[in-house]
């Protein structure tokens, strides 16, 4: 089954092709504002280079967030786009997964974390649930240990810490961000803590959509194009209100 | 801090003395009534960045984007918007923690949420031409701003 994956729900822009057997190509780069005009430009460049015809895509996987506004719509908006004009399925898989899915031979629990401004973060909280041997390797299924959403950062720690119980298992940061949190967490977790180092790891990479987006490719009978929505999972205009109110009480 | 401005020259030459101080991540709060001079403010602003396109008011738009200039500028008006959760969908955290400076006209559409770093602008009317300008900086970024802007 040849596929097509996209992200661009963070800085990150990244596109891959895939089959179930394998990942065929990725293109990934850093770069906030112009996901809109690159995009396109970037999956036709990957499909020449993999040799592949565009018509020859049997499904379409896109990071459906959480990030910011505008990058998640881009990337789902031009998956369901791909999904209508080419008459293909399309699935979304959370934006959080693909970067955990990136470490998943790591042995502990992985938190993954977008910037979500104000002080705050999406994040869930992932650990190796299984692992999956191949005739290619071995690799691990993640399962995530909370409901992936949005934190103020100071209390990623207690959440980690809450689901990591008493165990000693070690705990890998990664994402935007992570440097500004390390200095609240290792005194905390001290060895047990592991960062990525920002400035040299690209975190969203589509070619991780790919192994869960066939899953559901072929396991669901949806993946109708007009079916996927972004995930934003910002705070609901209730609260907002809330907090409105508790301004102006004050 | 309070100006005074005599007419829309003046008026537009404070915009662009801003201008020149701004930096990325610069968010600028419009208040004041309709036709007291907020756009001619921030054609100032437009014009102390080095953006030389025409400014139009955004009110249909919302949001304009104008690049070009020494940062890019995006310049919104929330008066048509009716509630905060048309706020959300818009996405302005993208423009307000973006690579530019932001002039907001009518912030008040979405006070819970406009950001902690600010400099408040509102301009009263005082006369037929005659405008007072009060400005009011939130956070030290901007308060540094406001500092430059006062001297200049």
């Amino acid at each position: 089954m040849r596929v097509l994956s996209l992200d661009t729900a963070t800085s990150v822009l990244s596109v891959a092709l895939g089959t179930g057997e394998r990942l065929i190509g990725e293109t990934t780069m850093i770069g906030a504002r112009d996901h809109s005009v690159r995009v396109f430009p970037v999956i036709d460049a990957l499909l020449d280079a993999a040799g592949w015809e565009m018509r020859s895509l049997e499904g379409i996987v896109v990071g459906d967030g959480p990030g910011s506004y505008t990058g998640v719509r881009i990337g789902v908006t031009a998956a369901k786009t791909l999904g209508y004009a080419l008459r293909i399925p399309v699935v979304g898989v959370s934006t959080l997964l693909g970067m955990a899915l990136a470490f998943s031979t790591f042995p502990g629990i992985i938190c993954p974390m977008i910037d979500a401004r104000r002080g705050r973060v999406y994040t869930g909280v992932y650990s190796a649930s299984e692992r999956i041997e191949t005739a290619n390797g071995a690799g691990s299924d993640l399962t995530c240990l909370n409901d992936e959403g949005i934190y103020p950062m100071e209390r990623v720690i207690e959440v980690v810490q809450s689901l990591r119980s008493a165990s000693q298992a070690p705990v890998l940061f990664l994402g935007e961000g992570v440097q500004r949190l390390r200095p609240a967490i290792e005194p905390t977790l001290g060895h047990c803590s592991q960062f990525t180092d920002e400035s040299h790891t690209l975190n969203v990479r589509a070619g991780m959509l790919i192994r869960p987006g066939i899953e559901l490719l072929q396991t669901r009978d949806s993946g109708a194009a007009g079916t996927l929505v972004p995930r934003y999972m910002q705070m609901v205009e209730a609260e907002a209100k809330m907090i409105h109110r508790e301004q102006r009480n004050e | 801090m309070e100006c005074r401005s005599n007419g829309p020259t003046e008026t537009e030459r404070l915009g662009e003395q801003l201008g020149g101080i701004v930096e990325v991540g610069s968010i600028i709060c419009l208040a004041g009534p309709l036709g007291v001079g907020k756009t001619t403010l921030t054609k100032g602003l437009a014009a102390g960045l080095g953006i030389c396109d025409p400014l139009t008011s955004p009110t249909y738009t919302i949001i304009r984007e104008y690049t070009g200039g020494r940062l890019p500028l995006y310049h919104m008006d929330l008066y048509r918007l009716a509630t905060a959760s048309e706020c959300d969908e818009l996405g302005l955290d993208d423009y307000f923690y973006g690579d530019g400076v932001c002039v907001i006209e009518w912030p008040e559409k979405y006070a819970q949420w406009m950001p902690d770093d600010r400099i408040d602008v509102r301009i009263k009317r005082a006369s037929d031409d005659r405008r007072i300008i009060a400005i009011r900086s939130i956070g030290e970024r901007s308060a540094a701003i406001v500092e430059r802007w006062g001297r200049a």
